[in-house]
């Protein structure tokens, strides 16, 4: 170790003579003390009075344990560091088994966050309008082709209220006969259901030419 | 015939020894309180003045240097950690005593061996002496405020050196060349006339 000293007419600080009396100060300095303290008898009955204390304080070592002491006191370290590592171990498995259940938590709520959010700011379907039913009493055909006179089916609607279009997701069709195109968009009837189900007028021609009563 | 020289095995190191210690080497372990026990107990006696304290105090460190490794690797040696937490533990533990019971020392009872044993005195009368002399200079400890004491019994009574209670106790290196020169006045003056220091 190495200590700047005063200028040499100040001589060395007292707590720089501690260290030269401990061995701590680098060869220089020591080297510099040495030659200071020649010229100043005080200051080295000092340094000798300090060491003397030192020697004192090594001759008299505080007792120590015997072996069966030191022993006793090694097994219990061991079972303490054995304790405290088993401890620790399942410290920290509790603490996996909350961290676990806290981010499944944080995931729930993070979840049911993102569904709160997306109902609310889900495009809206524009709501649906019924198709109006027309009845018997508010048509009358007035002509009709020749050809057309055999898809002309006569009698009581099998709805009473307005009909509501259906896409092809909304129904499935379970049995076809061969004379059903299953492409075409079916009509599914919101209302009323008659009692017995009766055929119902068809229109197959241009509307154009139906004209009201 | 001549015999072959057997070349001893090197000396591990603590790190070496903790690596060891961490796998589940037993004898890592032991190595390492046989190789610090001494003046980690040293340094716990001499804050309490008391054997079965100083011992507590010496196993409370060891389990927790060795169950706190992570707090000390990087940053200082094994022996500078064990010595920090050893003579922690003996100053909590000698705060606890103090305020149970004024400290029993029986620093005025010359010549009772105050509950230790004087390692094996060759001559009774010199152990005497010794044992009157440790209460004398434990006294004197005791005078010192608590930071001057703590430091002076790291560098005394530890073998360590300046860098080292520097490092123990997070001061500088002229922080310790301080208290160790106050430490030293201090005890001087109070073993006044007691001790031929001055002779």
């Amino acid at each position: 170790m190495s200590h700047s000293s005063r200028p040499e007419e100040a001589g060395p600080t007292p707590q720089q003579l501690a260290a030269y009396v401990d061995g701590e100060l680098g060869p220089a300095d020591r080297a510099t003390v040495d030659t200071w303290l020649g010229g100043h008898p005080d200051a080295r009955a000092d340094v000798d009075a300090q060491r003397r204390l030192l020697r004192q304080w090594q001759a008299a070592v505080p007792p120590g344990p015997d072996q069966a002491a030191w022993a006793g006191i090694l097994a219990r370290v061991e079972a303490g560091v054995a304790e405290a590592r088993l401890h620790g171990a399942s410290s920290r498995r509790l603490a996996g088994v909350v961290r676990f259940v806290a981010a499944l938590g944080a995931v729930a709520a993070v979840l049911v966050l993102a569904l709160g959010l997306a109902q609310r700011f889900a495009p809206q379907t524009p709501p649906v309008t019924p198709l109006p039913v027309a009845t018997a009493e508010d048509v009358e055909v007035l002509s009709i082709e020749g050809a057309d006179v055999a898809a002309l089916v006569v009698g009581t609607p099998p709805v009473q209220g307005p009909l509501t279009l259906a896409s092809a997701d909304d129904v499935t069709v379970d049995k076809t006969g061969s004379d059903v195109e299953v492409a075409k968009p079916a009509e599914v009837a919101h209302g009323h259901a008659p009692p017995p189900p009766a055929p119902m007028i068809m229109f197959p021609t241009d509307p154009s030419r139906i004209t009201a009563p | 015939m001549t015999a072959a020289a057997v070349p001893c095995p090197p000396v591990p190191s603590d790190e070496q020894l903790l690596a060891r210690h961490a796998a589940g080497e037993r004898a890592a372990l032991e190595e390492l309180f046989r190789r610090y026990r001494t003046p980690a107990y040293r340094v716990a006696f001499r804050l309490l003045g008391h054997e079965a304290d100083a011992l507590d105090a010496v196993q409370e460190g060891f389990v927790k240097a060795l169950t706190h490794l992570k707090s000390f690797q990087g940053r200082s040696t094994f022996k500078t950690w064990l010595m920090r937490v050893v003579s922690n533990a003996a100053l909590d533990l000698g705060r606890q005593r103090s305020r149970r019971e004024f400290v029993r020392l029986d620093l005025t009872a010359p010549g009772k061996a105050n509950g230790c044993h004087p390692a094996a005195p060759e001559d009774p009368a010199r152990g005497l002496e010794q044992a009157d002399l440790r209460r004398l200079l434990q006294q004197a400890l005791h005078s010192l405020p608590e930071a001057q004491r703590h430091t002076f019994v790291l560098h005394a009574d530890g073998d360590l050196s300046y860098r080292e209670v520097a490092e123990v106790l997070g001061i500088s290196i002229g922080t310790v060349m301080s208290r160790l020169y106050y430490a030293r006045q201090r005890l001087r003056a109070y073993l006044g006339q007691r001790l031929p220091l001055d002779r």
